[in-house]
């Protein structure tokens, strides 16, 4: 039976599990197809290494059903109504959502904040360390659910944020509203919709039938981690 | 109620209710509604939830208000926090009155206890009952992690408690609290409220940890320091997981242990969140969990009435094992507790200005990066634990102590010892720690008894006690001893314990007074041996006046070592000190396998070769490629290449040929960031690589200043700029990449760090007459602040110019919010800051 219902899901992995693409930490550091050198890379692996060792992640879901609007791009998200072409794009064909908040945990900003006191170069690695392991957890965790849905048929779309293209910030409100983040995995929203701890996603993917065509990425959208990635 | 409430405690084991969400969403509550908001809108439901629980037997329910806090509930209108917290208060009042009568319970409730036996003993209108006002965490993560003060969430836990204590609850019960410092915040808040009992449980993970790092010693120290009436934890894990922790709680706590699990870990079954741990598997999970001293005890997330009723009649005839009074002197951190009474604690001492020209000049500068340096430098050395004194003259020193202690607590883990005579720097202190601290100090003068024990009393902490009262010091051990024995009596009038209390016996110099040594030996010797209580000593003060003072301080430190010293606040950089501390913990048994010794023995040929600042693992990851090309030069290579030990030791081979410093500035260390620099905008150099480079040509520049200031020439700045990431943001990691390049550039920055008040930033830039401002934001939603920013800067300090940078921003963006200069940036900031300042 498919979860459709489901609400306030825990997710919790093991860091060790993440398949963490070390590509990935050179380009946030901005090694565009060049490796660094050795002494960058072996302190690259030293850092991967530490925050491993203080990463928690976690993650929460719930479910909901939606209904868009294509013309307009109305789109009833189910914990939330909005209006964004890029979502109504990303979401075309979809029946469902599911929404979710992801966290590495705040030991990593403790890291991240002791080091930047002593050594900035090590800081800037931590931070594009944990900027990686953050997506890898959040690729674990929606594999997980397009498992969970493939069983039943189901295509999960690529996770879309709050932020990207069109789609306002200011959903983070609703968002923290509709899923108990900070009860469950201690996943804050400040004042200023910046989620504290820093490492942390939240993120709506698309649930849409198996015969469904796949998402119609609008040309000016790509800010979409996906495409992103793709570039 | 309360001598009731503590009188069962006494007599029995016992009994929380359980879970509360799972059960409300299967009476309907819808997902996103606040389940709270049923206290108003389905008042049945929450009333058969309580009566639920109290059917099953148990003692203390918690009232429907896990959420209710003035961040989610307005002051006004149906769901005021007000209206929520008194409905739920009356509505928990209703269900032991329903139970009390024997009065029907809803059917939907009666139906999870429809296969549970019987309650056995006696029945559930005749057991005691206490209403819990339940504090959940307020949301929010506290600064530095995220944007909520330590004494707003104060404020926010108070106005919930002062409906509660209004509405007439028994007690309050603190909970699922997944942070020390919030934890603290809240039993500070009801403590200051009222006197009821307080009640708290944290949450920790199956490494047996909190989220912000805690572990179980440290929360019993920071908790019974607070003085909190029971402690222990709940949720996140189920019973078998909570096995491991909870002995650590009843080995280290005098105070009764909760423990209240979830019905097992959860798992994802239809979509619906279920827990594998049944009624009769949790009931006999948790014999054995009271076995380990659980004196109060109850169930989580997925436990049920059943839960609860299989609980009671499994346990409540166990014989209960009261915690008895643990005779344990710690102090703690955020993460760890240190123990006092075997292997002597080092304290180091550098954190003070006394004697110390540069630290003097670093508090009236505002050099707090200097003090924390000091603290890591300790840190490294080895220490268990920080003096901190601020004290002077001329300087705020409450103001000073509040800032240098959340800086120091963000950056390091190690407990702190609080070190000032000033009673309002001491509470702001004490207040603001994250951990149990060591106070320095109290002493036998009946003024300061009276000025500092009470807030010992209030805040917890371990508290140093000079053997000197209004006569002075008396220079017999007898004389001491009976200024200890005042001290103790006087301690235990405010309900501190011996165990909290820690004895200096002073040590005077034994060059003006050649008996002062035997006379504080004998005195610690006698506290330990016979007053079984701990000492502590600045050690180094016995060989003032004296030659070579080292070695004596060595052999002295030996002494009191054996004569039973708990702790010693020293230079952790004392040859002979640290020579006498690592062989009497060797010959002492504190030194497993000798490894301790080992390990410092093979690095002391370096230890006593090398000179301070010794080279990081990189620069040594480093070391095949240093020797520089031939026709480059090599303090230029060393830090094109960041290698820091090299660019020192180029720079003083040119300083010791005698070229002049500012020159060797111009010509060989701006001209190697130079090369780096273009090589970055020309994405030939890569961020990690500038960043080594600028710590490379900042080590070198050290040595520069270092040499002018011994040679009187003062070092040449080129202006000052101020730093700030704007208000309501917390992401600094631009803003310090940015700072350590503009002092590489010799630029004087004033880094206000971040998450910074716009009128700060003005009257900072006002106050010195500074020339550029650099600001940074890393969202949309932050962007108006640094707006604001700017805006007042034009009102009130029009001369200033301002520069933006940061993920979100761009040219556009910059431009709207009327700021002089975008930066896309590092290098692009150190180039408008030579365009405008030279």
């Amino acid at each position: 039976m498919i979860a459709f219902n489901a609400q306030n899901m825990h997710h919790i992995a093991d860091p060790y599990e993440l398949k963490v693409d070390k590509s990935e930490i050179y380009r946030y550091l901005g090694y565009y197809r060049v490796k660094p050198d050795e002494t960058i890379s072996s302190l690259i692996d030293k850092c991967l290494e530490d925050e491993l060792n203080v990463a928690i992640p976690q993650g929460i879901y719930s479910i909901f059903p939606i209904s868009i609007d294509e013309k307009s791009c109305e789109l009833d998200l189910g914990f939330a109504k909005t209006t964004s072409r890029h979502l109504c794009k990303n979401l075309s064909g979809c029946s469902h959502i599911a929404l979710f908040a992801a966290t590495i945990g705040p030991r990593v900003d403790v890291l991240i904040q002791r080091t930047s006191r002593v050594d900035q170069t090590k800081a800037v690695i931590y931070q594009s360390v944990g900027a990686t392991l953050i997506e890898s957890y959040c690729d674990y965790l929606n594999d997980y659910l397009r498992r969970e849905f493939g069983e039943g048929g189901y295509k999960l779309r690529p996770r879309y944020s709050p932020g990207y293209g069109d789609l306002s910030i200011l959903l983070q409100k609703d968002i923290f509203k509709s899923i108990r983040a900070d009860k469950t995995i201690g996943l804050t929203l400040m004042d200023t919709c910046i989620m504290a701890p820093s490492k942390s996603v939240t993120a709506i993917i698309g649930i849409a039938p198996g015969d469904a065509p796949d998402c119609n990425y609008l040309p000016d959208c790509n800010i979409c981690d996906v495409c992103a990635r793709k570039e | 109620m309360k001598a009731d409430l503590f009188k069962t405690l006494q007599s029995q084991i016992m009994f929380l209710d359980g879970g509360a969400g799972s059960i409300l969403q299967e009476l309907g509550l819808p997902a996103g509604v606040l389940p709270e908001t049923w206290n108003i809108d389905n008042r049945d439901a929450v009333v058969a939830l309580n009566q639920g629980y109290l059917t099953a037997g148990s003692n203390i329910i918690l009232t429907n208000t896990f959420g209710a806090n003035c961040l989610k509930y307005g002051d006004e209108g149906t769901y005021s926090l007000e209206a929520v917290v008194n409905a739920a208060v009356s509505i928990a009042k209703e269900a032991v009155k329903r139970c009390e009568e024997n009065s029907p319970l809803d059917e939907r409730l009666a139906a999870f206890l429809k296969d549970s036996e019987p309650l056995r003993g006696t029945p559930a209108c005749d057991r005691a009952h206490f209403v819990a006002l339940d504090i959940g965490p307020t949301g929010k993560l506290l600064k530095p992690l995220g944007d909520l003060a330590f004494e707003d969430a104060v404020n926010v836990f108070k106005k919930t408690i002062e409906i509660g204590v209004k509405a007439g609850v028994d007690l309050i019960y603190i909970e699922t609290m997944n942070d020390s410092h919030e934890a603290k915040a809240a039993v500070l808040a009801a403590k200051e409220v009222c006197d009821l009992p307080v009640f708290i449980t944290t949450v920790y993970d199956g490494g047996g940890k909190l989220l912000t790092g805690a572990n179980p010693e440290t929360m019993v120290a920071i908790l019974e320091g607070l003085r909190v009436d029971a402690l222990g934890m709940n949720c996140s894990l189920g019973p078998a997981q909570m096995m491991g922790i909870v002995p650590r709680l009843a080995e280290n706590s005098s105070t009764p242990v909760i423990v209240k699990p979830n019905a097992g870990l959860p798992r994802s079954e239809n979509g619906k969140t279920v827990y594998d741990v049944g009624p009769d598997e949790f009931a006999s999970l948790m014999r054995q969990i009271v076995e380990y001293g659980a004196n109060i005890v109850g169930g989580c997330c997925g436990t049920t009435p059943a839960h609860i009723r299989a609980l009671v009649n499994a346990t409540q005839d166990m014989a209960q094992h009261l915690p008895e009074e643990k005779n344990i002197s710690m102090i703690s951190s955020y993460t760890h507790a240190v123990k006092f009474g075997r292997k002597p604690i080092l304290i180091g001492e550098r954190i003070n200005p006394t004697g110390k020209k540069k630290f003097k000049e670093a508090l009236r500068n505002h050099d707090i990066d200097y003090i924390i340096n000091e603290g890591l430098k300790q840190e490294a050395a080895g220490v268990d634990a920080l003096d901190v004194n601020v004290g002077l003259p001329e300087i705020d020193e409450p103001a000073m102590m509040d800032e240098v202690v959340r800086e120091l607590q963000a950056v390091l883990d190690l407990p702190l010892q609080i070190d000032t005579t000033n009673a309002v720097a001491m509470e702001k202190a004490l207040r603001i720690y994250n951990g149990k601290a060591l106070i320095n100090s109290v002493n036998g003068k009946a003024e300061v008894m009276a000025e500092v024990f009470p807030l010992v009393r209030k805040y917890g902490g371990v508290c140093v006690a000079l053997t000197i009262d209004e006569d002075g010091i008396p220079t017999t051990a007898e004389g001491r001893i009976k200024i200890v024995e005042k001290i103790y009596e006087n301690a235990a009038k405010y309900g501190i314990r011996k165990k909290d209390i820690i004895i200096d016996p002073l040590c005077m110099t034994v060059s003006s007074d050649d008996q002062a040594a035997v006379a504080t030996l004998k005195a610690l010797k006698y506290v330990h041996d016979v007053l079984g209580g701990n000492t502590i000593l600045g050690v180094s003060n016995i060989s003032f006046g004296l030659p070579s003072r080292d070695i004596v301080n060595g052999v002295f430190f030996t002494m009191a070592m054996q004569a039973g010293l708990s702790a010693a606040i020293m230079n952790p950089s004392a040859v002979e000190m640290r020579k006498a501390y690592t062989c009497f913990c060797t010959l002492s048994g504190y030194d497993p396998q000798c490894l301790g010794y080992i390990e410092y023995a093979s690095n002391l040929p370096t230890m006593v070769a090398s000179a301070p600042g010794s080279a990081p693992a990189v620069a040594a990851a480093s070391a095949p490629q240093s020797s520089s090309p031939a026709d480059e030069d090599p303090l230029i290579h060393a830090v094109r290449k960041g290698l820091k030990t090299q660019s020192e030791e180029a720079i003083r081979a040119k300083l010791n040929a005698g070229e002049d410093p500012m020159l060797i500035i111009n010509d060989y260390l701006i001209k190697g960031l130079d090369i780096v620099g273009k090589g970055f905008e020309a994405k030939t150099v890569y961020l990690p690589q500038l960043l080594m480079s600028a710590d490379a040509a900042k080590a070198a520049f050290a040595v520069i200043k270092d040499h002018l200031e011994k040679s009187g020439a003062a070092g040449a700045k080129k202006g000052k700029i101020v730093l700030a990431t704007v208000k309501g943001d917390i992401h600094d990691i631009g803003k310090n990449i940015v700072k350590v390049l503009l002092e590489n550039y010799s630029y004087d920055v004033i880094d206000l760090g971040k998450d910074v008040e716009p009128q700060l930033i003005v009257d900072t830039v006002i106050k010195d007459h500074i020339m550029l401002v650099g600001l940074s934001a890393l969202m949309t939603t932050t962007v108006p602040a640094m707006e604001e920013t700017i805006k007042l800067l034009r009102e009130q300090a029009p001369w200033a110019k301002v520069c933006v940078g940061g993920a979100v921003l761009t040219q556009e963006y910059a431009d709207m919010i009327g700021a002089d200069r975008y930066s896309k940036d590092a290098m692009n900031t150190v180039e408008y800051a030579k365009e405008i300042l030279g």
